[in-house]
C-alpha cells in the first residue's frame, strides 16, 4: 500500500505537491484565509488522517464551489480505504490515460530476459525427449486468457449489498461513498466533474460486486459525458462486461468504439486483443486476426521488441496473442493458410514469431509434419532470415522427434545445404554472429556423413552402397572444408579417408590420410593416419599396371618416408621404412634407398633381425649400383652377420660381399693403382672365400701384380690359383699369364716350360702351335739348346704347315746344329729344307723359296768344298776323272740353284761356278806330277797342262765377269763383290781400282787440303791461311793441320 | 792466286740477316776458304777444352797404331764433349769404316755434314760407304757433291772414275774423271794405265 501511494506520488504532481507541503509552513491563523488544498495528496501512513482532513474540511466550511470536489475526494478515500486503489489489481491502469505510451512501453521493456527466439529454444532442447506436453489445453489457454481481462465480472451472483463480491461485508465506507457520489449527482448535476463522480461510482458498484448497476452508471456517463476522459475505460469495460455475458456482438461494438479512439487512448491495444476474441469466438478467424495483428503491429509501432518478449510478459498479452493466432491459423486450415495470410495482408517483420507459435502449435498437437512445414514455409519464403537456420534446426529436431529418420536425414541435408558456410545465406549474416547454428551445421554434417558412411557400410545395402559412398564423401568433404580448424576436424577426417579406403579409391584414401596425419597439429590419430596411408598407397600398388605403377610406386615411397620421419616411434614405422628401402632400391633411385637403410639400422638397433637384414642388404646392393663399393662391403659383412649359417640366400650374400671387394679392386685398377687392386683381389680368398668369384679375384690380383711388375707375387699367386682351382676355366689363361711373367722375370726357360705347358693344354691348335714355337724359342733365347732343339723338332713334326714358320724353325734348327757342330744333322736339316720346300707345291712361298735356296747354297758350298779338296793326284786319270765327276755334279748343283730365282743365291751360285773353274784350272796347274818323266817330257807335259787349265782360268774369269754384270741389272751384293774382287787378282789391270781416302783429318777449327799438284805451301804474306811449321794456324785458332799431300787406299 | 771465301750459310748469306728472320739457325757455321789450285780450308769457330784436345790426339794415334775399338772409343767421348765440332765426327765414321761397320761409319759421317755441308772430305767419304753398300747412284752424287765445292779434290776424281768404270759401266765419266784426276796427280802411273785400258775397251766397243 505504502509503495504504491508512493509511486502515485511520483506519477502524478507529487513531487510538486510534496515538496510545497513540506516547505510552506504557516500559522494556524492562516488556514482561514487559506483555500484548501484539493490536490490529492496521500500521506504516507494514513488515509484516514486525510479523510479526517476531508471530514473535517466539509463540517467546519461553508458550502461553497468546492463542496462537491471535497464530497468527491471522501467519497474516493474511502472507496480507497476499503478497496485500495481502485482498478489497481485490474488490465486498466487508472493513472495511465496522461502517460504517454511510449513510456509505458519502458517499463514493459524492462521486463526480465526472456528465451530468445523459437530456434535458440528448439536448441535448447533435448533432442532425445518426447513430444512436449502442452503447458494448457487450448480450452484452459482462452479461460486464462479471457480472464485476465474480466476484472469487471467478479460474480453474477451478489444479492446482497452487504456483502461484497468476494462474500465479504461491504464496508460502510463504499455504500456511504456511493451515497456521497449519489449525493453530489443529486446535489449539483452541474457539477464539472460529474463524469469523474459517474465514473467512480461505477467503479464503487464493481468494487462492490454490483456490475449491473455499474453498466447502468457507465451507459450514463457515456450517453451524457461521451468525451469524458474516462469514456474510452468505460467502453472498455462495457464491452468486457458483454464479452462475459458472450454478448460478442455487443462486446465487439464497445471495443470498436475504443479503437476507433485511436493509439492514444490506453485500451486501444486491449481493445484490438479482446475484439480479435470476439471475433475468434464468433469463428470469424480472419476479422480475428486481422484484430490480433493489429494488435502486434500496434507493439511494434510503440517499438516493442519482439526479440526480448519474455515468457512472462505482463499480462502475456504479446505471447498469448500469438496463441490464439496460431488457434486462429490452426482453425482457418493446413500449414498453407499463414503464407496465404500474410501473402494478402502483408508481411510482418514478427511474422517469424507467428511462423514459430503455429509451428509449436502444431508440433504440441503432434501434427509433426505441419509443424515442420510452417517452419520449411517460413525459411522458403526468407531464405536469408536471421532466424531461418533455427526454424530448418528446429524441423530436424521435429522429425527426430517424430521418429521420421529418414526425414530427419532429408532436412538435415537440406540445412546443411542452405547453410553450408559458403552458402549465399551467410553472405547476409554475420557467420560469427550465429555460433549456434554453426554448430547445427557441423552437427548436421558429422551425422551425415557419419550416417551414410554407416550405409555404406551396410553388406544388406550393396545395391546402394555407390550411392552412399557419394553422400558420405560429400558431406565429409563439406564438414572438412567448412570446419578445417575444429578439434575434431582431423578425426573426420580419418573418417574420410576410411570412406574412401572401404570403396576401394585408395590414391584418394591416401591422399586423406596424409592430409589427415601431416596437415593438422598432432592429434591422437596423426600416425595411425600417416601408417594408413602407406597402407593405402600399397593396395593401389598391388593393383596398379603399365606406367601408372611407377607413379603409385614413388608416391608410396615418398609417403613412407614421411611417415618414417613424422612418426619414428610408430610401431611400425620400421617396417615401412624397410619397405620404402626395397622399393627404392627397386626404382634404382640407389643413394635414397641408401639413405633409408641407415635410417633403420641406426634409429631402430633393436628391430626384428630380418628387418635389419633386408636394410643392410639394400643398403648393399644399393652401394654396388652406385659404385660405392667400400660401403658395399660393410653393409654386406652386416647382411652375413645377420644370417644363418644354413640360410640358403647365404652363398648369394657371400658372392655380393666378394662382389664389393672385387669392384674396389676394379676401381683401383683403374685409377692405375695395381697393388691397391692386387690387395682387394686377394682380400676375397680371406673374406669370401666361398664365392664364386673367388677365383676369378685371384687370377685378376695377379694381372694386377704384373701391372706393376711384381712378377715374383704374381707368379705366386697364379700357382696357389692353378693349384687351388684345377679345373677352372681360367687355368689356361693363368698357364699363359705364368708363361708371360717368368719371361718377363727373366726366368726364360720356367716361361718356356709354362708355353710347353700351353701348348699341351691348348684347346686350340693354333694357340698350341704358337706356344710351343715360343716355348723353344725362349729355351734357345736363354741357350737352353737342348731344350730348344727338343721343342723345336716337336714343332717342325707337328707343325709342316704353315710352311714359312716351318722352315724358319727348321733354319733355326740348322743353325744349332751348325753351332753344335752337329753337321750331319745340320746337313740333314738343310736337305729337308729343300724337300720340303721342292715338295710344298702350291704352299712353296718366296719366303720358303728363299730359305730353301740358302739351304741349297749351303749344302752346293759343301759340294763346292768336297770338289775343292780332290787332289789331283798319281794315278792321275783317276783323281782327274774323280775331279771332273765331283766339277760336273757340282756345277750341276750349282747351276740348280739359279731356279730359285734368289738374286743372293744366284750371285753366290755364278760366283761358285766361276770358283769351280777357277779351282779346276789351279788343281791341273798344281796337280802330281808324274815321276820318271825326262826334263824334255816334263816340260811337255807341263805345257799341256797350262794349256789345259788355261781355258778353265778363262772360263772362270768369264763367270766371275758374268757375275759382276749383275750389276747392270741392278744387283750387287757380296757375290758379286767377291767375283769383283777374284777379277782383281785375275785381271788387275782391268779391276784392281780400289777408291782412295783422305784419311783421318785430325782437326778441330782448321781443316786445310792441298793439291798433290799445288805449289809449295805459301810463305808468310801471301793470300791464303798461312800454316805454321808446327801445324798451328798463324791466326792461332786452330790447333792442328793435317795437309793432305796424297791419296791413302781406301779402308 | 785468288782466294775465295764462301759463306756456307749460302742461302741466309749474312749471320745478321739469318737473325733477322724466325728461322732458327746453329750459332756456329764452318766456313771453306778456297784457294784454286792449292787446296781449300775449312775453318769452323769453335772452343774445345785441353783435354778433349788432348783425348782427340790420343784417339788418333791409337788409330793409326792399328788400336781401332780403343780409339773409336776415345773418339766417341770427345765428340760426346764436342758435338759441334766436324772433324772427331769424319773421324770417328772413318775408323768404323775401317773396322767395317760400315752403318756406324754412315751415321757419324752423315752427322758431320750436319755440322759441315761443304766439307769435300765428308761426301768423299759417304761417297766410299754408298758404293760399298750398293748404292751407286748416292755414290756418284756423294762424289759430284764434293767436286762441285772444289773441283780440284784428286780423292773424289779418282772415286768417281772408279764408280764409273767398275760399277755403273759409265766410261765416259770414268775416263773423263780420270783424266781429271790424273791432272792432280799427274805422277800416278797405274790411273794412266786404266785410262788406257779404258780407252782400249771404249775402242772396241766402237
Amino acid at each position: 500500500m505504502n509503495a504504491r501511494l508512493t509511486t502515485l506520488c511520483a506519477t502524478l504532481t507529487a513531487l510538486s505537491a510534496c515538496s510545497t507541503n513540506v516547505t510552506q509552513q504557516g500559522t494556524l491563523a492562516e488556514l482561514q484565509t487559506v483555500e484548501a488544498d484539493l490536490t490529492e495528496v496521500y500521506l504516507e501512513d494514513s488515509l484516514e488522517r486525510a479523510e479526517q482532513s476531508y471530514r473535517r474540511y466539509l463540517n467546519e466550511t461553508e458550502e461553497s464551489a468546492r463542496t462537491p470536489e471535497a464530497m468527491r475526494r471522501l467519497a474516493d478515500l474511502q472507496i480507497e480505504q476499503a478497496y485500495g486503489v481502485i482498478g489497481s489489481g485490474g488490465v486498466v491502469e487508472i493513472a495511465a490515460p496522461d502517460t504517454d505510451a511510449p513510456e509505458r512501453t519502458e517499463n514493459r521493456m524492462a521486463a526480465p530476459e526472456t528465451a530468445r527466439s523459437t530456434g535458440a529454444i528448439v536448441a535448447e532442447r533435448d533432442e532425445t525427449a518426447g513430444p512436449r506436453e502442452p503447458s494448457e489445453s487450448d480450452a484452459e489457454f482462452e479461460e486464462r486468457a479471457l480472464s485476465r481481462e474480466a476484472f469487471l465480472v467478479q460474480s453474477n451472483d451478489y444479492e446482497d449489498e452487504l456483502l461484497g463480491a468476494d462474500g465479504e461485508p461491504i464496508p460502510a465506507g463504499p455504500r456511504e461513498a456511493i451515497r456521497t457520489y449519489q449525493q453530489i449527482l443529486d446535489t449539483y448535476p452541474d457539477y464539472e466533474r460529474n463524469d469523474k463522480v459517474l465514473y467512480q461510482m461505477s467503479r464503487a458498484y464493481d468494487e462492490i460486486g454490483q456490475p449491473d448497476k455499474a453498466m447502468d452508471v457507465m451507459d450514463r456517463l457515456v450517453r451524457e459525458y461521451p468525451y469524458s476522459r474516462h469514456v474510452d475505460e468505460v467502453q472498455f469495460r462495457r464491452g468486457e462486461y458483454y464479452f462475459v455475458r458472450k454478448k460478442f456482438i455487443d462486446a465487439e461494438d464497445a471495443y470498436g468504439a475504443v479503437i476507433r479512439m485511436g493509439p492514444a487512448s490506453s485500451y486501444y491495444e486491449l481493445a484490438l486483443y479482446k475484439k480479435g476474441w470476439a471475433l475468434y469466438k464468433q469463428y470469424f478467424y480472419d476479422e480475428a486476426l486481422d484484430n490480433f495483428v493489429a494488435m502486434l503491429d500496434h507493439r511494434e509501432d510503440i517499438g516493442f521488441d519482439f526479440e526480448a518478449l519474455a515468457e512472462d510478459d505482463d499480462e502475456h498479452r504479446v505471447t498469448d496473442t500469438f496463441r490464439v493466432i496460431s488457434l486462429s491459423f490452426s482453425n482457418m486450415g493446413g500449414p498453407e493458410v499463414v503464407d496465404e495470410y500474410f501473402s494478402v495482408k502483408g508481411r510482418r517483420d514478427y511474422a517469424d514469431k507467428i511462423y514459430a507459435n503455429l509451428a509449436e502449435f502444431y508440433f504440441e498437437k503432434l501434427r509433426f509434419e505441419d509443424a515442420a512445414a510452417v517452419y520449411k514455409s517460413f525459411v522458403d519464403l526468407n531464405p536469408f532470415h536471421k532466424v531461418s537456420p533455427h526454424f530448418a534446426m528446429r524441423v530436424v529436431e521435429i522429425y527426430g522427434e517424430a521418429g521420421f529418420p529418414k526425414l530427419v536425414v532429408e532436412s538435415k541435408k537440406d540445412f546443411a545445404t542452405r547453410y553450408a558456410l559458403d552458402s549465399q545465406y551467410w553472405d547476409h549474416i554475420d557467420v560469427t554472429e550465429s555460433p549456434e547454428v554453426v554448430g547445427f551445421l557441423k552437427t548436421n554434417l558429422t551425422d551425415l556423413a557419419g550416417h551414410y558412411h554407416a550405409l555404406y557400410q551396410e553388406e544388406a545395402l550393396l545395391d546402394e552402397q555407390p550411392a552412399n559412398f557419394v553422400e558420405a564423401n560429400r558431406w565429409y568433404r563439406q564438414l572438412l572444408g567448412s570446419f578445417p580448424d575444429d578439434p575434431g576436424t582431423p578425426e573426420i577426417h580419418y573418417q574420410l579417408a576410411d570412406l574412401l579406403l572401404e570403396n576401394e579409391d585408395f590414391i584418394d584414401a591416401a591422399h586423406e590420410y596424409e592430409y589427415t596425419a601431416y596437415e593438422y597439429d598432432a592429434h591422437g590419430k596423426s600416425s595411425a593416419a600417416g601408417y594408413a596411408a602407406v597402407y593405402a598407397y600399397r593396395q593401389e600398388l598391388a593393383v596398379a599396371t603399365g606406367a601408372r605403377q611407377r607413379d603409385v610406386k614413388d608416391a608410396t615411397i615418398e609417403s613412407s618416408l614421411r611417415f618414417a620421419e613424422a612418426f619414428p616411434e610408430h610401431e611400425e614405422a620400421p617396417v615401412v621404412l624397410g619397405a620404402a628401402a626395397d622399393d627404392l632400391y627397386e626404382i634404382k633411385d640407389f643413394t635414397r634407398a641408401i639413405e633409408s637403410g641407415h635410417k633403420l639400422v641406426e634409429r631402430y638397433p633393436a628391430a626384428d633381425k630380418a628387418l635389419r637384414r633386408s636394410a643392410w642388404a639394400v643398403i648393399a646392393h644399393s652401394s654396388i649400383d652406385i659404385a660405392e663399393y667400400p660401403d658395399a662391403e660393410v653393409a654386406y659383412t652386416n647382411v652375413l652377420q645377420l644370417t644363418e649359417v644354413d640360410d640358403e640366400t647365404r652363398p648369394a650374400i657371400v658372392d655380393g660381399l666378394a662382389a664389393a671387394i672385387y669392384k674396389q679392386g676394379e676401381q683401383a685398377t683403374l685409377l692405375e693403382d695395381y697393388r691397391a687392386a692386387a690387395s682387394h683381389f686377394l682380400r676375397i680368398k680371406t673374406l669370401a672365400p666361398t664365392s664364386s668369384i673367388r677365383s676369378a679375384a685371384e687370377y685378376d690380383a695377379a694381372a694386377a701384380l704384373m701391372k706393376v711388375q711384381d712378377w715374383a707375387m704374381a707368379s705366386d699367386v697364379l700357382e696357389e690359383f692353378r693349384t687351388s682351382h684345377p679345373d677352372h676355366e681360367l687355368n689356361a689363361d693363368a698357364t699363359k699369364q705364368l708363361a708371360y711373367i717368368y719371361r718377363e722375370d727373366g726366368q726364360t726357360a720356367r716361361s718356356a716350360a709354362e708355353h710347353e705347358r700351353i701348348a699341351a693344354e691348348a684347346a686350340d691348335s693354333e694357340l698350341s702351335r704358337e706356344a710351343l714355337l715360343t716355348a723353344a724359342e725362349l729355351y734357345d733365347e736363354v741357350n737352353v739348346i737342348d731344350d730348344a732343339v727338343r721343342v723345336y723338332e716337336e714343332y717342325v713334326e707337328a707343325y709342316p704347315r704353315p710352311l714359312d714358320i716351318a722352315m724358319e724353325t727348321r733354319s733355326r734348327l740348322s743353325e744349332i746344329y751348325h753351332e753344335k757342330m752337329d753337321y750331319q744333322r745340320y746337313f740333314d736339316e738343310l736337305s729337308e729344307m729343300v724337300e720340303e720346300d721342292r715338295n710344298a707345291g702350291t704352299d712353296r712361298t718366296d719366303r720358303s723359296r728363299f730359305l730353301a735356296s740358302k739351304a741349297a747354297l749351303v749344302l752346293a758350298e759343301r759340294q763346292f768344298e768336297q770338289f775343292d779338296r780332290i787332289e789331283l793326284s798319281q794315278p792321275f786319270e783317276e783323281s782327274l776323272a774323280l775331279k771332273q765327276k765331283s766339277m760336273d755334279d757340282t756345277l750341276a748343283t750349282l747351276e740348280a740353284l739359279v731356279a730359285y730365282e734368289v738374286a743372293d743365291v744366284t750371285a753366290a751360285a755364278t760366283y761358285y761356278i766361276a770358283q769351280v773353274y777357277l779351282d779346276f784350272s789351279a788343281s791341273l796347274l798344281d796337280s802330281e806330277r808324274p815321276e820318271g818323266l825326262t826334263q824334255a817330257e816334263m816340260d811337255s807335259y807341263e805345257l799341256v797342262i797350262e794349256e789345259e787349265a788355261y781355258p778353265f782360268e778363262e772360263q772362270a774369269i768369264n763367270v766371275h765377269e758374268e757375275n759382276f754384270e749383275l750389276l747392270a741389272a741392278g744387283i750387287y751384293n757380296p757375290w758379286v763383290q767377291k767375283s769383283l774382287d777374284s777379277l782383281a787378282d785375275l785381271m788387275p789391270g782391268r779391276y784392281a781400282k780400289d777408291e782412295s781416302s783422305e784419311g783421318f783429318v785430325g782437326a778441330i777449327e782448321v781443316y786445310a787440303y792441298r793439291m798433290p799438284i799445288a805449289p809449295p805451301e805459301p810463305v808468310e804474306g801471301e793470300e791464303g791461311i798461312d800454316v805454321s811449321e808446327n801445324g798451328q794456324r798463324a791466326d792461332g785458332e786452330g790447333r792442328r793441320v793435317i795437309v793432305s799431300t796424297n791419296a791413302e787406299g781406301t779402308p | 792466286m785468288k782466294t775465295k771465301v764462301l759463306a756456307l750459310t749460302v742461302l741466309c748469306g749474312v749471320l745478321v740477316a739469318c737473325a733477322t728472320t724466325s728461322t732458327p739457325q746453329p750459332k756456329k757455321r764452318a766456313q771453306i776458304q778456297i784457294q784454286e789450285q792449292v787446296g781449300f780450308t775449312i775453318s769452323e769457330p769453335v772452343s774445345v777444352s785441353d783435354a778433349v784436345r788432348m783425348d782427340y790426339e790420343s784417339a788418333l794415334l791409337l788409330l793409326e797404331q792399328g788400336q781401332t775399338d780403343e780409339g773409336i772409343a776415345i773418339l766417341e767421348r770427345v765428340v760426346a764433349e764436342a758435338p759441334d765440332v766436324s772433324g772427331p765426327r769424319i773421324d770417328l765414321g772413318i775408323a768404323a769404316h775401317r773396322k767395317g761397320d760400315l752403318e756406324a761409319a754412315e751415321q757419324h759421317l752423315l752427322a758431320a755434314l750436319e755440322l759441315s755441308p761443304d766439307h769435300p772430305v765428308v761426301h768423299n767419304e759417304l761417297g766410299i760407304i754408298y758404293r760399298k753398300t750398293g748404292r751407286f747412284a748416292e755414290a756418284r752424287r756423294s762424289y759430284e757433291a764434293a767436286l762441285a765445292i772444289y773441283p780440284g779434290y784428286h780423292h773424289a776424281r779418282r772415286n768417281l772414275g772408279v764408280l764409273c768404270d767398275l760399277y755403273l759401266a759409265d766410261l765416259e765419266c770414268a775416263l773423263e774423271s780420270y783424266q781429271a784426276y790424273m791432272q792432280t796427280v799427274p805422277e800416278d802411273a797405274q790411273a794412266s794405265m786404266w785410262i788406257a785400258d779404258l780407252q782400249n775397251r771404249m775402242d772396241r766397243q766402237e
